[in-house]
């Protein structure tokens, strides 16, 4: 071991960070060289005094205070919104009411808020056109029964006369772009009288009238079946 | 796909029964998922373990921040960053681990600050030899002067502030400093020399100044 070797693994033997082999090298060129015991014994005592005078600043009581309500306030975000065990539910309590009033800082469960959008785009989808429809519908159905009506004040009930449906469908279907579905209901006490063609929601349609007793019944389809949800207008 | 399988399954009573008993164990198995530790439990035995090391975490915050609130927001910042990962936390030596984070979080911020002192090699060779004018014993008799020695400590760069404070205030192995300082263990040694000359070189500064 020579001095160059010596003062290069100096710190490490002072700290006792070396192998026996290379701390016996050291204490033998020690023994054997005046300088670098010198340097040695300046270096150790020079240590002892970083250590001894450098001051340890040892945490104030509190941040071991702020340190621990930050973690309980953080376990309460955690589990807000997540299943919270029963025996962890006193420890957070206060804190769970703390982060639900400031309901606009850091606890949004983002999970919860997608939901809520989700929520509210279903609401908007289903009731925003049903708000709208009943102003449609009901015009349409104006329509129908100032339709039935005026046949009835023309004497103009039917195009084509006949109790029987398939002399009715045929003729239906020869002025029409569809095929209405003409159905016998005399044995439900609704015998045909005929059928009509009319004009409604700005496409032609077929109108069959059914007698009930003294009344007439009139029933007026489209192609797509949708004045079916209006099939019983009956008048004198 | 399924509902036609269990169809199938149905069909025979033994097939049934096995489906039935994956049934049974696809039911067990959640609340196996459930953790083993309350938040409660995982926070009784995060601060078991990790405050008793509040004043080492504090002491290193202070010196490489240089700033009491500083050093104080850091290590609470560390305790959280640390509880968070601490599932993940298996080890024996508490103290690096936390020495670790609290580290990195110190950094972070002298980063953000534009504080981080790293260049240490540049003015090495300016004050390269100014202390032999000054005898060793001057040195010495001026190294137990704890304000001289903290002013002369504060003045130098991150990286030496924390590994004399690690190597001397904590008493860390060389093997632990590597592990918090994130060096290789061959540095450790070199670097502590160049910090304990560099301290000397600063004390020797204010010696010639009070002078």
């Amino acid at each position: 071991m020579n001095c160059e070797e010596t003062t290069k693994l100096m710190d490490g033997y002072l700290d006792g960070e070396l192998d026996a082999i290379t701390n016996q090298a050291i204490e033998q060129h020690l023994r054997e060289c005046h300088n670098c015991d010198q340097a040695y014994k300046t270096q150790r005592s020079l240590i002892r005094a970083i250590g001894n005078a450098t001051p340890y600043y040892k945490a104030p009581s509190e941040l071991r205070e702020r340190i621990q309500s930050s973690l309980r306030k953080e376990i309460a975000e955690q589990s807000n919104g997540s299943g919270i065990p029963v025996d962890a539910r006193p420890l957070i309590a206060k804190e769970h009411a703390e982060s639900r009033s400031i309901l606009f800082g850091t606890s949004w469960n983002w999970l919860a808020l997608a939901a809520a959008i989700v929520f509210a785009a279903v609401i908007v989808w289903n009731v925003v056109p049903r708000l709208q429809r009943p102003a449609a519908d009901q015009f349409l159905a104006t329509q129908l029964i100032a339709s039935h009506v005026r046949s009835l004040m023309a004497n103009h009930l039917t195009d084509v006369a006949s109790s029987d449906q398939h002399t009715v469908k045929p003729w239906l279907d020869e002025k029409l772009d569809f095929a209405p579905p003409v159905i016998d209901l005399s044995t439900e006490g609704f015998p045909l009288v005929g059928g009509r063609l009319d004009y409604l929601d700005k496409r032609p349609v077929a109108a069959l009238v059914y007698q009930r007793r003294k009344h007439s019944v009139g029933h007026s389809m489209g192609n797509d079946h949708r004045i079916d949800l209006f099939p019983h207008c009956t008048c004198a | 796909m399924a509902l036609l399988l269990n169809a199938e399954h149905a069909f025979g009573l033994e097939d049934f029964e096995s489906t039935a008993k994956i049934v049974k164990f696809a039911i067990v198995p959640k609340k196996h998922e459930e953790p083993d530790q309350s938040p409660k439990e995982e926070l009784m035995s995060f601060e078991a373990a990790m405050l008793p090391h509040l004043d080492a975490a504090h002491n290193l915050a202070r010196w490489l921040l240089r700033n009491e609130q500083d050093a104080q927001d850091v290590v609470q910042e560390a305790y959280l960053r640390a509880f968070k990962s601490f599932g993940g936390f298996h080890g024996s030596n508490g103290r690096a681990w936390l020495l670790t984070i609290v580290r990195n979080t110190s950094y972070t911020l002298l980063k953000k600050n534009h504080a981080v002192d790293l260049t240490t090699t540049f003015d090495e060779e300016i004050h390269g030899s100014g202390h032999e004018s000054v005898s060793p014993a001057t040195i010495l008799e001026h190294a137990e002067d704890a304000e001289l020695v903290k002013q002369a400590m504060d003045e130098l760069p991150a990286e030496f502030r924390e590994i004399l404070a690690l190597r001397h205030q904590e008493g860390l192995s060389y093997k632990e400093i590597a592990d918090i300082a994130q060096i290789p263990l061959g540095t450790v040694m070199s670097r502590l020399a160049r910090a304990r000359d560099k301290l000397k070189e600063c004390l020797v500064a204010r010696i010639g100044k009070e002078k």
